[in-house]
């Protein structure tokens, strides 16, 4: 069933592959999300922290945000699946579509949006329950999933997080036993088993050794075939070597977006060219 | 010898003399507590009546009765604290509502046990026309809450935000993120909390003598007067008879004691559940 799932795009492609090249490139080119004219205040009357975002976030490919400390990135991805809204004086204003609908709008349905735009923190955040449990948690908060389901479900997100081989003898296990990489490739399971559109990750290896950030980093790359992903990152080589389009931001303003390649080689604006030489930030 | 290494002896001396002016006065509370009670410790005291004066007897009838109102008095603060525990930590930190609660809480738990009685004698008492154990519990119940309350809070405070923010983020409602995240998180500290109090209401005796009053008979009915060690105990002591002298000094061991086992419960119970989790 796995089989299935995975050569079925992979055959729609190669049936464009035969068309022009052009269609092909609009087709994958599709942004999933869209953020227009994004202010956001963190109090009602005070100085906006993000200041008029225009953004796309491109179907199936990994978009990076970086810039210095304070410059606005997490709270920018923390307005993509309403997160903010946990703390009541802080406000968003203009538009974020998923799928062509407002997401920011009076009325959304702040657990389904949220089981639809995944999010991995900084830290690991295992719950205080089994690791099967940890799985399984938003299955069962979305409910209508029998429990055979369920375990279908988990293993596979297990497996796709490369997390399988290491804790199918301790599933039952407490979250908390395992190591800081496990455990966030195991935040990234629980996200994926709910298969979501986009998965948001804030410095997801930020926390991490070395080997437990490249582990990550790869998985993220193979993430990239199946969900959308948007990732803070302090790292630049990070951001290099995983995603495919990057933003820069600089106090509250989205300075240049465009892709990875070209903002690292040719950035256009000279405050980025400045940022990613070192010489400041 | 320079004046300030003086300074330094002198001040770090006294300290040592307070600590241990305090740890005299607790041993011999403790020494003559237990030099007295142990010689009326016996088989007897768990399973005979309160005696008339001068005959032999046991504390049977106050033992159950403390359990029932000491249990009963928990059952109704522990849901009541938890809940408003978590609605303090789950509010606003600039709720002006939350600040006056958390702040007649406060008063509350260090308001003197005799004025909690008073007030439930003359609601629960004096309307129902009787002494009786659901007062007495009552009045227990009054007292225990605020610890539990703010033990709660401040317990689920500690809670990480990222955790939280986790469970929203997976698409929990806020109530499943607190009775499955939170809860679960903060659990060994609440009930630390929950035996403190258990700890705490255990050996009052002013709030019982207006609300279950005492009884000399085994009862179990919570409609009328309910045996209670505090109260046989103070009874007892006052009394001139020196068989009712020693059941006092058994009572007051017995009570110690129990107090003693909670908190010991109270700091390892919390360790032991943590590592029975890492242990699985």
């Amino acid at each position: 069933m796995n089989m299935n799932i995975a050569t079925a795009p992979a055959a729609t492609e190669s049936l464009t592959d035969l068309n022009t090249d052009s269609t092909l490139a609009e087709d994958i080119l599709h942004p999933r999300m869209e953020v227009k004219d994004l202010s956001f205040y963190y109090n009602k009357g005070s100085e906006p922290a993000l200041k008029e975002i225009n953004m796309p976030i491109y179907n199936n490919k990994v978009t990076a945000l970086i810039g210095p400390s304070g410059c606005g990135k997490s709270t920018l991805l923390r307005t993509m699946n309403r997160i903010f809204d946990l703390y009541g004086n802080q406000g968003a204003e203009g538009e974020i579509l998923l799928d062509n609908e407002n997401i920011l709008q009076r009325g959304v349905d702040l657990n389904d949006l949220r089981s639809k735009v995944g999010m991995v923190f900084q830290k690991p955040t295992p719950f205080p329950m089994s690791i099967y449990d940890n799985i399984t948690f938003g299955l069962k908060m979305r409910g209508g999933m029998s429990k055979p389901e369920m375990a279908i479900r988990a293993k596979k997100a297990l497996k796709r997080a490369h997390l399988w081989k290491e804790v199918k003898d301790k599933l039952h296990a407490d979250a908390s036993s395992l190591s800081g990489g496990q455990q966030q490739r195991l935040c990234i399971a629980r996200t994926i088993a709910l298969q979501p559109e986009v998965i948001l990750m804030d410095e997801p290896t930020s926390a991490l050794d070395p080997l437990a950030t490249s582990a990550i980093e790869e998985l993220i790359t193979e993430l990239r075939e199946k969900y959308t992903i948007v990732i803070v990152t302090h790292n630049m080589q990070q951001a290099m070597r995983i995603s495919d389009y990057t933003g820069f931001m600089y106090l509250g303003e989205l300075v240049e977006f465009d892709e990875t390649s070209k903002i690292f080689k040719d950035a256009a604006n000279q405050k980025t060219r400045d940022y990613i030489a070192g010489d400041f930030g | 010898m320079p004046v300030r290494k003086l300074k330094n002896y002198a001040f770090i001396g006294f300290c040592i003399f307070c600590a241990l002016f305090g740890l005299v006065v607790l041993a011999s509370v403790l020494y003559s507590l237990v030099g007295k009670g142990i010689s009326g410790m016996g088989l007897h005291i768990f399973t005979e009546l309160t005696p008339g004066p001068g005959s032999p007897g046991g504390l049977k009838n106050a033992i159950i009765g403390s359990l029932i109102l000491t249990g009963l008095g928990i059952l109704i603060a522990a849901p009541l604290g938890v809940l408003a525990g978590t609605w303090l930590s789950e509010s606003d930190k600039s709720s002006k509502i939350a600040e006056m609660l958390r702040f007649l809480n406060g008063m509350l738990m260090s308001a003197p046990s005799i004025l909690v009685g008073l007030f439930v004698y003359k609601v629960v008492v004096v309307t129902t026309g009787s002494f009786s154990g659901w007062a007495g519990a009552t009045a227990l119940a009054i007292l225990a809450l605020p610890i539990i309350v703010s033990t709660t809070e401040e317990m689920l405070r500690l809670v990480p935000t990222t955790l939280k923010e986790a469970g929203s983020g997976l698409g929990a409602p806020r109530w499943r993120v607190i009775t499955q995240l939170c809860y679960r998180a903060a659990g060994p500290g609440i009930i630390t909390g929950i035996l403190l109090s258990v700890a705490r209401i255990t050996g009052e005796t002013a709030p019982l003598l207006f609300t279950a009053l005492n009884s000399n008979f085994m009862s179990t009915d919570l409609d009328k007067p309910m045996a209670n060690l505090p109260v046989t105990i103070y009874q007892y002591a006052m009394s001139p008879y020196e068989s009712w002298n020693e059941l006092a000094w058994a009572g007051a061991l017995l009570i110690t004691v129990f107090i003693l086992i909670i908190n010991i419960l109270a700091t390892v119970l919390p360790r032991w559940i943590k590592a029975r989790k890492a242990a699985k």
